[in-house]
């Protein structure tokens, strides 16, 4: 659930190294914690709070390093990465519940669970979210179709130019 | 389609979302790091990780109270190096928890937050004090019996109705911003004008010095009622690229003005109108703001030219400087607007028929200037 909270906010390669600050700092915290049962929502302010100190003291860095750790073709990290940057243009309400459902892979029930915000408000961020989030992906699927077909152009162009290299060669 | 594979992932698979969860399912936070382990000779930290896992949190990545069977750590190094890391490790765990005690997030800004009735959920936790803070990014969430007051910076207050969910957007002088994402929320704000903005799906409400109130129901749509002053309702930033320009809307005490969230033609923020209007005269302008192109339409401006009164110049005001570039069927339209408005409050010498059916902002916003309709527009667009 950190892990989302702070991808909805922060660049991916810093995603990491932040949920250990959180969890740290949740230690040293914890004598400010009242209710044991609030503790998800608890941790998921000091994340929230944690990213926007890291912003306020980090440039933005690449989005997507290329080491993510996948077996995914060029083109799926391409999208990924083009969805996520779509969703972090998204409110700041319907971000975290949309990375929450769509990249951790939580339920809303799950999602009302660990953020500690009601049902109604997460299913409210999350039908709200993805109206916008299908809308902007609409918007842009020509350009991501034309940006598609330069990049095969510019595959295919590089494997007939290798293949030419080799004849010459041969 | 139904949002029950989004919320739970019962009811037939929702193909969009499906692609999406694969896609960016490979973002998904990856196994936890290998744990850190510390050197045998660390001295005992105090820290006490056991109370935290209970309630579920994963493994931090650092190990640091198992009794006495630490593992063996550091085994490239020579024992020369432990003491002197150990002494290391120490001293940065000790500033640390200094600089953290002292300022664990640098400065956050918050609002004061009080209970009026029931208890309201602040930061995803219950309230249980008469008052609190209200960070920068978090939210107050109410059930159908709780009520909270936020006080805005020194300008004001809002307080929030049952069943709403608020959440505080940003605190900069000049820049105060809630977002109302459902519910209702009654706003008395006494500054300047301009300075406090309540965001909804659908519009962005600007104080010009006032006192309303602002709904957002279950589908978005938002209702401002204003009861004292005047306030503006624009569309968000996110949906004004891709829609067509209109001048904001400028609610005066008394009015209305309903806004549907989306970007494009017949979304946004509608014509505002004067609370004691008709129903049927409240009918023909959603259809006109919102409706489709048709039959409908063309009966609805003919039931508001019949039936406005000099207290709805405001009305015909934002009808006409929506009509900039009308079809041909509606132009008809916006020389009957002009004159009835005309009629109620004379342009002056500066504005012409010809510049408003060409579409000159400056002129419309001379006209509404010159009649006194509202705060000045002259150089607000």
């Amino acid at each position: 659930m950190i892990h989302g909270v702070l991808l909805a906010r922060v660049p991916y390669g810093d995603v990491d190294d932040l949920v250990q600050d959180v969890f740290l700092l949740a230690m040293e915290r914890l004598d400010t914690l009242r209710e044991a049962g609030a503790f998800r929502g608890w941790l998921a302010t000091i994340a929230r709070n944690r990213a926007t100190d890291h912003l306020r003291r980090a440039p933005q860095t690449m989005e997507l390093p290329d080491d993510l750790p996948s077996n995914e073709s060029t083109a799926d990290r391409t999208e990924a990465a083009a969805a996520l940057a779509i969703i972090r243009t998204l409110p700041e309400a319907y971000r975290e519940t949309l990375i929450l459902r769509l990249v951790e892979g939580f339920t809303g029930p799950e999602i009302a669970a660990q953020t500690g915000l009601t049902e109604g408000s997460v299913r409210v961020n999350l039908h709200r979210g993805m109206k916008q989030l299908r809308e902007r992906l609409e918007q842009q699927a020509p350009a991501r179709a034309r940006a598609r077909d330069e990049r095969d152009d510019r595959d295919e162009r590089a494997g007939r130019d290798g293949r030419d290299v080799k004849d010459e060669r041969s | 389609m139904s949002d029950d594979y989004l919320w739970d992932r019962s009811g037939p698979e929702d193909p969009e979302i499906a692609r999406l969860e694969r896609t960016l399912g490979m973002l998904r936070a990856q196994d936890p790091p290998a744990p850190l382990r510390l050197p045998e000779r660390l001295p005992d930290t105090g820290a006490a990780p056991g109370a935290i896992t209970p309630v579920g949190v994963p493994p931090i990545g650092v190990t640091l109270s198992d009794g006495g069977n630490r593992e063996r750590a550091l085994p490239g190094l020579g024992r020369r190096f432990v003491l002197p890391f150990a002494v290391a490790a120490t001293l940065a765990l000790a500033v640390a928890t200094l600089y953290l005690s002292v300022n664990p997030y640098g400065p956050r800004p918050s609002w004061q937050i009080s209970r009026l009735d029931g208890t309201p959920r602040v930061s995803s936790q219950a309230m249980r004090e008469p008052t609190g803070r209200l960070p920068v990014g978090e939210w107050v969430e109410t059930d159908g019996q709780a009520r909270a007051r936020i006080r805005v910076a020194h300008i004001g207050h809002v307080d929030i109705e049952p069943d709403s969910q608020v959440g505080l957007m940003s605190t900069r002088p000049g820049d105060y911003r809630l977002r109302l994402e459902r519910g209702a929320l009654q706003a008395l704000i006494l500054a300047p004008p301009g300075q406090f903005h309540v965001e909804t799906p659908a519009a962005v409400a600007t104080d010009l010095g006032c006192a309303y109130r602002l709904s957002v129901d279950e589908r978005g749509d938002s209702e401002l009622r204003v009861t004292s002053g005047w306030v503006s309702l624009d569309r968000p930033a996110d949906q004004a690229a891709s829609s067509p320009k209109t001048p904001p809307s400028f609610v005066r005490s008394g009015a209305m003005c309903l806004a549907k969230p989306g970007a494009g033609p017949r979304t946004g923020p509608g014509t505002p109108f004067m609370e004691d209007v008709s129903d049927g005269f409240k009918a023909a302008l959603r259809v006109i703001d919102f409706g489709d192109d048709g039959d409908a339409r063309a009966a609805a401006f003919e039931r508001v030219l019949v039936e406005s009164r000099p207290a709805d110049v405001i009305t015909l005001w934002h009808l006409l400087a929506r009509m900039a570039d009308p079809n041909a069927s509606e132009r008809a339209y916006r020389d009957r607007l002009f004159d009835r408005l005309a009629a109620f409050a004379p342009p002056p010498k500066t504005v012409t028929r010809e510049g408003i059916q060409a579409g000159d902002s400056g002129m419309l916003d001379r006209w509404w200037d010159s009649s006194r309709l509202g705060p000045r527009r002259s150089g607000a667009r």
